[in-house]
């Protein structure tokens, strides 16, 4: 028996292991932090030769699967806001078509990609970074938990003009309130960032829960899933519809070992902190800004490469 | 006595024109491909070819194979300040998808870059067939050239194998000839050409021709039908599995840990 499989949209054939490890992985961090794991998994499929197109466009298959089964063990957790989820969600679809336009109409401006790089690593930076610091600095204010109070007790102008908003209403889940607006508008703004970049959103969209809708860390990557879903599944159908990109059985090893992790990822969630999270999720974003960074700086050996990807 | 007399003659005069008759068959010089259809399977992984013949005993020879030819857009980078990005697109024209030179001496041995040019065996012979179209100011034809095949090469979709044919025992003026080739998984589908280029002294004395196949077979015929001919209900399909294993899994696993 042979433990090579070949890839019919792909065109090429890889190890069962290799994508099943792979997939494993990129599930582990997505059970664990609520991210599709796109910017990892498109990139590292690359580099084992599949080609750029179908790598973007199977890994959403996968994504499909991985949050699927994250999106369930966060639900038996009690860590998903379907409300919140699916306002979100509403604003990500219509910011995402609105990104799709603006993307035209920059590639006509020309230089389209400059822009593209530097935004995602300007944008990567600062969320890691701010994320970093502000869970090192509680974690350390855990400690001393007297001063903690005095901070927090302390209501800021962002928060004033948020409850200023009109149609306020409760997310119990969450333990928020918040305009109705509030969700669709960001949900809007990370669609369309999503778009230009080219990702999932899941980087952008967990931050955005955490300091701008307040949401508690554990219920923010659950509910990061559930939007994730259902993004992927209109990426894929899309893709398949118009592209021809999605390898199944590429998607398929990959997502039989992405579920298994996005399992363990779940449990490994329940038993971190919510600040020791986030800051390993800052190291992550930190660590792939670094890596885009390398790549904008070093010269690349082959100034030639095949269309597609992120 | 007579009549039996000239039926011997006729048998005998028979068994010497088939024989002559034979032997002129075998004088020829001969191309064979084998297998000449590669079957992709769900478990290929890349397969050997043999190419094997006759060809006369003075030839030296070169083996080229030939994939269709295609046009290709590429990404081109290049550097913006300090940064490297993608700052146009090369268009890339009448390329073969597939490029193997095997030879029996060096490629410089065989013949002079001229004739090597109407062959096209070798890089240099290949790179004025190919057209590139740069949105890039400046692009020059050779350095594209060069990164083109980098870029190929690392694929295994382009190589070269000087000195891999082997001759064999002589007989009735021919000698035997065989290389393998290696197939790489990433071999696109379709028909490819094997041309065998005979050189003596300097010139291109013989040409032969042959073909093999390379088709999808099984799954992953199926599966790529249905995503190119059905492609809506492919993209639904690959979408319900991947949640229904999402689920599964999460089944499994909620059960085991007794949330």
């Amino acid at each position: 028996m042979s433990w090579w499989l070949y890839l019919p949209i792909a065109g090429t054939s890889i190890n069962i292991f290799l994508l099943f490890g792979l997939g494993g992985l990129v599930g582990l961090l997505s059970g664990l932090f609520g991210v599709g794991g796109g910017f990892l998994m498109t990139p590292l499929l690359i580099m084992i030769g599949i080609p750029p197109t179908v790598a973007a466009a199977s890994d959403s298959n996968q994504i499909v699967a991985a949050s699927t089964s994250g999106c369930y063990a966060h639900y038996k957790l009690g860590n998903v806001d379907f409300k919140m989820g699916t306002l979100l969600l509403i604003g990500g679809i219509t910011g995402g078509t609105v990104g799709v336009k603006f993307i035209q109409i920059l590639r006509a401006l020309g230089n389209a990609d400059f822009v593209i790089k530097v935004t995602y690593v300007i944008m990567l930076g600062g969320i890691g970074g701010y994320m970093f610091f502000e869970s090192l600095n509680s974690l350390k204010k855990a400690k001393a938990p007297q001063r903690e109070v005095e901070v927090n007790t302390k209501p800021s102008g962002f928060s004033r003009f948020l409850a200023s908003l009109p149609l306020q209403m409760d997310f119990p889940k969450s333990g928020v309130r918040h305009s109705l607006f509030l969700p669709l508008i960001l949900g809007t703004f990370v669609g369309i960032l999503a778009a230009i970049m080219g990702v999932g959103g899941g980087f952008i969209m967990v931050p955005v829960m955490v300091y701008l809708l307040r949401m508690p860390m554990h219920v923010v990557v659950g509910t990061s899933l559930f939007q994730i879903l259902f993004t992927c599944i209109n990426v894929t159908i899309m893709q398949s519809y118009m592209n021809h990109t999605v390898d199944f059985i590429l998607a398929l090893i990959l997502l039989l070992g992405s579920t298994i992790g996005a399992q363990i990822g779940a449990r490994l969630c329940k038993l971190l902190k919510g600040d020791q999270l986030k800051l390993l999720l800052a190291c992550i974003v930190l660590l792939v800004m670094v890596k885009m960074l390398v790549g904008l700086l070093v010269t690349p050996h082959l100034l030639l490469s095949y269309k597609g990807g992120h | 006595m007579m009549k039996k007399g000239i039926i011997i003659g006729f048998v005998l005069s028979l068994v010497l024109s088939l024989s002559f008759h034979l032997f002129a068959a075998e004088r020829k010089p001969i191309l064979h491909v084998q297998p000449n259809k590669i079957h992709i399977n769900a478990f290929f992984k890349g397969q050997k070819i043999k190419i094997f013949g006759y060809v006369p005993k003075n030839w030296d020879v070169a083996i080229k194979i030939c994939g269709s030819r295609e046009e290709v857009t590429l990404k081109r980078k290049g550097k913006v300040g300090i940064l490297w990005m993608n700052v146009g697109t090369v268009k890339v024209k009448n390329a073969p998808n597939f490029y193997l030179i095997a030879t029996s001496t060096d490629i410089d041995k065989l013949a002079s870059p001229d004739v090597l040019k109407k062959a096209e065996i070798g890089y240099d012979a290949l790179k004025d067939k190919i057209k590139f179209e740069s949105t890039v100011p400046g692009d020059k034809p050779d350095f594209l050239f060069k990164q083109f095949v980098m870029l190929k090469k690392k694929e295994k979709l382009y190589s070269i194998h000087p000195k891999t044919v082997v001759f064999e025992g002589v007989n009735n003026g021919l000698k035997s000839f065989s290389t393998t080739i290696n197939v790489p998984a990433k071999i696109p589908l379709g028909k490819y050409t094997v041309d065998l280029y005979g050189f003596n002294n300097g010139q291109l004395v013989g040409h032969l021709e042959s073909f093999f196949h390379v088709d999808l077979v099984g799954f992953p015929a199926f599966c790529r039908n249905l995503a190119f001919k059905h492609s809506l209900l492919y993209g639904i399909l690959a979408v319900i599995l991947a949640i229904v294993v999402g689920f599964f899994m999460g089944f499994l696993f909620g059960s085991k840990g007794g949330h």
